[in-house]
């Protein structure tokens, strides 16, 4: 590690040495082009300009032409224009289903999570001394919640003969019941793994609360605001910016989540929990039919494009923001 | 002078280390890439055999690239992609025409003719498992068979007695379930919940039939009532409670893991080189017998897996001598134990016999049993059998759980089935 | 009135401490499972505590599966995780800098640009990716999971953006003044000032680089290259797996780094998050 980042060390002096040549007078033309802003926002940015072109917009260019093509990755593609998106929505069901499948864990998941990070953000906007404590308890899960650790153990707490059932017998509720094996409980044990992650968003609106002005409050007590009606009025409405924040973001994820889905549930039971990240992955390296998965990846591109762009138009009419100074 | 003396020494010392070298290094040495599933028992029992052969041919090293069987296939696809297959493959009967279909296997024949691997201990049926069109890809690496295994204290709890031999019909097999549900709350497990299509190619050979047709193009048979009729036997075990509830199985478990190791169920359908691990983990006698006979018998003796060389391999003729190795090898076989299943060399058969555990000995009685209720030729694994495997997985779900009925879900199989492989 | 406020406080932390209880209950019956044998995981699994505290989990579970002990995969998720996350930080400052301090033609197209990648899923350039670096001769090397992290990362360059706009632009007109180039201003005068935003970044990226596990999936295929993510998983395979007190006291060791950067850092971890929600 040390040899590594030695190299890297070495060249940020170098640069600094270099520019220092370049300030004298005699390479005036240089120094003027250099640090022309022009230039040296380019330079600043070529990193991820490189990148961005090699890993990011060939390989995507490269994705939508394969998602026309039949291929298994051993022979070459083969041109079958828009067959593969035909066939998504006319002889899939299997990807019908992964896409209702998603569409719900997200659109329960989602605003779950955010209701219980905003309550519990709420709670521990109380000052104690503990609070710095429970502020660490509530964020650890969503530090973990995507490793293999934990979807490992998710696995074990469901099961028949599990922690879950084990916990509900002591309060006799006497069951047997599969919670990853029943197709009805299935994604509702994905859903419990995404609310309990609760952590991040969570700190993001205690920050919020923090910010809101103790004078705001004041003022409502005394026209006689209850509890209530202040947090509708005044709390609520100044998180805005911030639960748009959370909702792209979470939405985002929700849609990429795979770890959880390809360990805890393998997509069963019944294809219940078949997210479309996992079948992706499923078309493409189990059944080499990359043609297919790279279309369904464009396809959930759009989603993803339409969903944003939804969200962002949508927020002129319910996000509130204050008076900014830029 | 002495310094001299100590040169000379050192130089000598120096050309006789060269030339002993040399003489050790005298082969080139190489190294083979191999891969295989398993559990921790065949890991640590395969690691064991790579090291002993590499004391013998010190010039062959091994990279060993092993894991689980649910992750196996996916790696593998994404190295095939890749053109970079292990050099020394084990691969499973189902996959072995996807594989070779797609030209990324090399043909055994030549190292044959050439005597590097050995088939003349193994009966003509093993040769033949490993070949695709006409040509030899694959060296089966032991034989095993579908089979039940039971606890024969709880089948006598409820006063019924099975035949070693199997000689009861699937109506036996439904009552017995029942009545031993009965008698003792102990559930009869679900057939291969993980590859149903197991249980429906049993029932179909039952019927002179066979899942696929011999083109591989299209299911084996036309009718969708014996499909209809297996699902019906195991929708009504289910609904009874002699048999578990789906979903039970809806996430792969362990053989440890399986109910009838944890004392809630008495009969479980398995492959017959599971034995040994199954038995072990129940820590109670079990039994294997035959499953249910019909008109004609059902089983066959399967090819458990097989070691393929891929065709980007460098060192294709190293590898097929450790193949040979591996399973015509008696001191490699004893370190093995049949893990993989019955060996294929009568002799290496003839040489554990005597050094198998009972339980070990249960399976190739069996074996024996089974080779006398089976059809003459295993049938045939087309190129997308793993996709109609997953589908018939759904279908079983699907009716098991109560979504549709026996008769919708057969038909729906023998639909997508027959469209899967006709390539659409 | 003191009376009724205690009794609130009390009700408060009472509630609070409940929930933060269920909270961490499943992590904390991980813990202790790590310490059971199979029977008690199985038959005792209301109880938290185990019968006794048995560390040969630990030592049945270390020596990992197929003579590769689970030190080596320490070993590999620290290389990738300690090397990612260096490329990821300080590309991510460069480019960070570039866009919040330099006014540049295309700078909104590009900026843009980088805001829309942060939203992009992974799984649209999976596949070229992996065949792209297929072809380059990567697969089963690090590299596919390392090189494209010095290449800056958007969610990290999009934090620290967030960082030095908080940074009042006088000082750099200050140091302009004196004869600074933006390239000095940069590594003199920003790079000292972001620490924070670095430290940040730096547990961010540490965090999930360790758990990543769809990259490994891919790109390594012998088991001497497995971070401990995939060996888990390969090690809890529910083909495979019979030691479940062996499998959670791994899987119990594999948070720990991430547990112990969490509470060493937590104060920088806290504030990071924060910055890129609030000003988002």
């Amino acid at each position: 590690m040390t040899r590594k980042s030695q190299p890297k060390k070495s060249w940020l002096f170098l640069i600094i040495n270099w520019e220092e040549k370049l300030m004298n007078e005699k390479y005036s033309f240089f120094k003027r082009v250099l640090n022309s802003e022009n230039t040296s926002g380019y330079v600043f940015i070529l990193p991820w300009i490189l990148g961005f072109l090699i890993f990011t917009i060939i390989p995507i260019l490269s994705t939508l032409f394969l998602s026309f093509t039949k291929y298994d990755l051993l022979t070459s593609p083969r041109f079958i224009g828009f067959e593969n998106y035909i066939r998504m929505f006319t002889n899939d069901p299997k990807f019908i289903k992964s896409l209702k499948v998603t569409f719900f864990y997200v659109f329960v998941s989602v605003p779950l999570k955010l209701t219980f990070a905003l309550m519990i953000a709420l709670l521990l906007s109380y000052n104690s001394k503990l609070s710095p404590l429970y502020r660490a308890i509530y964020y650890i899960p969503s530090m973990m919640g995507g490793s293999v650790a934990i979807a490992v153990l998710w696995k074990r707490l469901f099961s028949s003969d599990g922690t879950i059932n084990a916990l509900l017998n002591l309060v006799s509720i006497h069951t047997d019941i599969s919670w990853i094996g029943n197709p009805k409980t299935a994604i509702w044990t994905l859903i419990i793994l995404a609310v309990w992650q609760f952590g991040s968003s969570m700190l993001i609106f205690l920050a919020g609360l923090k910010q809101i002005p103790v004078s705001y409050y004041e003022a409502a007590s005394i026209d006689g605001a209850n509890v209530f009606q202040r947090f509708f009025r005044i709390t609520l409405p100044l998180l805005t910016p911030i639960i748009f924040f959370n909702l792209v973001m979470q939405l985002i994820n929700g849609f990429m989540t795979f770890t959880q889905a390809f360990i805890i549930t393998e997509g069963g039971p019944l294809n219940n929990t078949l997210f479309y990240a996992l079948y992706l992955y499923q078309r493409g390296f189990q059944f080499f039919d990359m043609g297919y998965a790279c279309a369904m990846a464009w396809f959930m591109l759009i989603i993803i494009a339409i969903l944003t762009s939804l969200i962002f138009k949508s927020s002129n009419f319910w996000v509130y923001y204050e008076s900014k100074e830029e | 002078m002495k310094k001299y003396k100590t040169y000379s020494i050192l130089c000598v010392l120096f050309v006789l280390f060269l030339l002993l070298g040399n003489i050790g290094l005298s082969a080139e040495p190489i190294t083979l890439r191999i891969s295989w599933w398993g559990s921790q028992t065949r890991h640590d029992r395969t690691l064991k055999v790579l090291e002993l052969y590499n004391k013998l041919n010190p010039n062959v090293k091994f990279e060993t690239e092993f894991g689980a069987f649910s992750g196996y296939w996916d790696k593998l696809a994404v190295q095939a992609a890749a053109k970079n297959l292990p050099d020394i493959i084990q691969i499973g009967y189902g996959y072995l025409e996807e594989y070779a279909g797609r030209g990324l296997l090399a043909e055994i024949t030549p190292f044959v003719d050439k005597g590097i691997i050995s088939f003349k201990d193994a009966s003509p049926a093993i040769k033949e498992a490993g070949m695709v069109e006409g040509k030899l890809y694959a060296v089966c690496l032991g034989m095993n068979a579908w089979a039940i295994a039971y606890d024969p204290l709880a089948a006598e709890k409820a006063g019924i007695s099975i035949s070693k031999t199997g000689l009861w019909t699937w109506n036996d097999y439904r009552r017995f379930a029942k009545k031993i549900y009965e008698a003792t709350g102990l559930k009869a497990e679900l057939p291969f919940m993980d590859e149903p299509t197991n249980i429906l190619a049993y029932y179909l050979q039952q019927n002179g039939l066979n899942l696929y047709n011999s083109t591989g193009t299209g299911l084996g048979f036309s009718d969708p009532k014996y499909m209809q009729e297996i699902l019906e036997i195991f929708l009504d075990l289910v609904k009874s409670g002699a048999a578990p509830h789906p979903s039970e199985y809806a996430v792969t478990r362990s053989l440890e893991d399986s109910l009838l190791v944890k004392g809630k169920a008495w009969l479980y359908w398995l492959w017959s080189n599971q034995f040994v691990a199954l038995a072990q983990a129940a820590k109670r006698p079990l039994s294997l017998t035959l499953p249910p006979r019909g008109k004609n018998p059902g089983l066959f003796l399967n090819p458990s897996q097989f070691f393929v060389i891929s065709a980007n391999s460098k060192y294709k003729e190293e590898a097929a001598k450790f193949i040979n190795f591996f399973v015509n090898n008696i001191d490699a076989n004893k370190i093995l134990l049949a893990e993989r299943g019955v060996p294929t060399s009568s002799k290496v058969r003839k040489a554990l016999k005597d050094i198998v555990d009972p339980i070990v000995k249960q399976t190739f009685d069996y074996m024996d049993l089974a080779a006398r209720n089976s059809i003459p030729t295993v049938p045939r694994q087309p190129a997308k059998a793993s996709e109609i495997k997953k589908l018939g997985q759904e279908i079983f779900q699907k009716v098991l759980y109560g979504e549709i009925s026996p008769a919708d879900g057969a038909k729906e199989f023998m639909k997508r089935g027959n469209e899967i492989l006709q390539g659409k | 009135m003191k009376d009724r406020k205690k009794i609130k406080s009390i009700l408060y932390h009472l509630i609070v401490i409940t929930f933060s209880y269920v909270m961490i209950y499943p992590l904390l019956w991980m813990f202790f499972s790590s310490f059971k044998d199979n029977s008690e995981i199985f038959r005792y699994a209301h109880i938290l505590l185990p019968q006794r505290f048995n560390f040969e989990n630990f030592l049945i579970g270390w020596r990992g599966f197929g003579g590769i002990s689970f030190s080596v995969f320490f070993r590999n998720s620290f290389i990738l995780s300690i090397i990612g996350t260096l490329g990821a930080v300080l590309s991510s400052a460069l480019v960070a800098y570039g866009f919040s301090r330099n006014k540049f033609k295309g700078k909104k197209i590009w900026f843009g640009f980088m805001i829309a990648t942060m939203l992009l899923p992974y799984q649209v350039v999976m596949i070229p990716q992996y065949i792209m670096f297929n072809r380059f001769g990567w697969v089963n090397t690090f590299k596919p999971l390392l090189v494209p992290s010095f290449f800056g990362q958007p969610f990290f360059i999009f934090l620290i953006i967030q960082f030095i706009r908080g940074i009042p632009i006088e000082l750099d007109e200050a140091a302009k003044i004196d004869g600074c180039s933006k390239y000095s201003i940069f590594f003199k005068i920003i790079l000292p000032l972001i620490t924070p935003a670095l430290i940040t970044a730096t547990i961010l990226s540490f965090l999930w680089r360790w758990d990543d596990f769809l990259g490994p999936l891919i790109y390594l295929n012998r088991p001497t290259l497995y971070p401990v993510s995939l060996a888990l998983r390969m090690f809890a395979d529910p083909s495979a797996i019979s030691n479940w007190g062996a499998m959670f006291s791994m899987a119990t060791l594999s948070i720990i780094p991430g547990l112990l950067i969490f509470i060493f850092f937590q104060r920088y971890l806290i504030e990071g998050i924060i910055a890129t929600g609030i000003k988002g």
